[in-house]
């Protein structure tokens, strides 16, 4: 009887190490298995920021999102992926995505398209980190 | 009527002229690394924003936390909420000043070590810091470069003690970035 008690503590005590050890070294989620928590516009996320940027972090940082835009520009980074940037009408910025680490595809200037990120902030341009391309 | 014409025109002649010698980037990579022997921490942000006016030698350049993207997903998860508080302090920033831009020749092939000094503000926190870079004007881009350490002290950014020992208490950053030439 004793046996059994000690065997079943012990594969307990191994089960829990696993997991403690796979959920302490788990990477990042890509955002392909993520849902968005917001859809949005380029124009009016940047909108968003621009008028009220406090505002806007309280609503938008950290969250997954999804924005629909006309491709500006795209940079093409030395190392690494390529930054798109997103039409949002305004002058002075837009909506910056920058890809996930081995998300491919081609990209043209003038197409509209929607990614999913991660909100970080904003700088000049409001940022997306970790990007999707969305079908 | 000529006279304020002509002002206007020269207003904008030298405005022109004097944004041509800014040189600017918005996909700047910063790397930090606050590794120990039992840890490897080694996140990356490749969207700093980054502008240096070859006219003054001021550089400015700006990086949001939640940028950096680490290997393991509860690393970024506390570096976010409990150690740089992101939520609440979402972008570090750099304003300062190149001491001897003057050494660069900014049309002309070449690299230039130089000395950098100017307020970083992390964490809520701004503090002088000074430190050496290197400036390589390359057929008309710029690249900055730039090794230094941060002590995490410096900016109130307080490790607890079970952690302690896997997390350096300085992190040594990384600069490099690739300007061009900022047109209007």
């Amino acid at each position: 009887m004793k046996k059994w008690i000690f065997l079943i503590l012990a594969i307990g005590l191994v089960a829990g190490l696993a997991i403690g050890y796979y959920m302490y070294n788990e990477p990042l989620e890509g955002m392909d298995s993520q849902e968005a928590e917001i859809t949005i516009s380029a124009k009016d996320l940047y909108a968003s920021f621009d008028t009220d940027e406090a505002n806007a972090n309280a609503t938008f940082l950290g969250k997954v999102v999804e924005v629909s835009g006309e491709i500006q520009t795209i940079s093409d980074t030395e190392e690494g992926q390529p930054s798109i940037l997103l039409d949002a009408g305004g002058m002075m910025g837009g909506v910056i995505c920058r890809l996930d680490q081995g998300i491919t595809g081609s990209f043209s200037v003038g197409q509209n398209i929607t990614f999913r990120g991660e909100c970080t902030g904003k700088l000049m341009d409001v940022e997306l980190a970790r990007c999707v391309p969305v079908e | 009527m000529k006279k304020i014409l002509f002002l206007i025109a020269l207003a904008t002649v030298s405005v022109t002229s004097l944004s041509a010698q800014k040189y600017f980037t918005r996909d700047g990579m910063i790397s930090f690394s606050a590794s120990t022997p039992l840890e490897t921490i080694e996140p990356t942000n490749k969207g700093a924003t980054a502008v240096i006016d070859a006219a003054t030698g001021v550089v400015e350049f700006a990086v949001l936390i939640k940028g950096f993207i680490f290997e393991k997903a509860l690393m970024q998860e506390h570096f976010n909420e409990n150690y740089l508080q992101s939520g609440k302090y979402p972008k570090a920033t750099f304003k300062g000043k190149i001491v001897d831009a003057e050494s660069i020749k900014w049309t002309k092939n070449g690299t230039y070590p130089v000395n950098v000094k100017g307020i970083m503000t992390l964490h809520g926190v701004s503090k002088e810091i000074k430190t050496t870079a290197t400036i390589q004007v390359s057929g008309g881009r710029i690249i900055a470069t730039s090794n230094f350490e941060l002590p995490l002290s410096d900016y109130e950014i307080s490790i607890p003690s079970v952690v302690a020992d896997k997390i350096s208490k300085t992190a040594k950053v990384k600069v490099e970035v690739a300007l061009a030439e900022l047109k209007r």
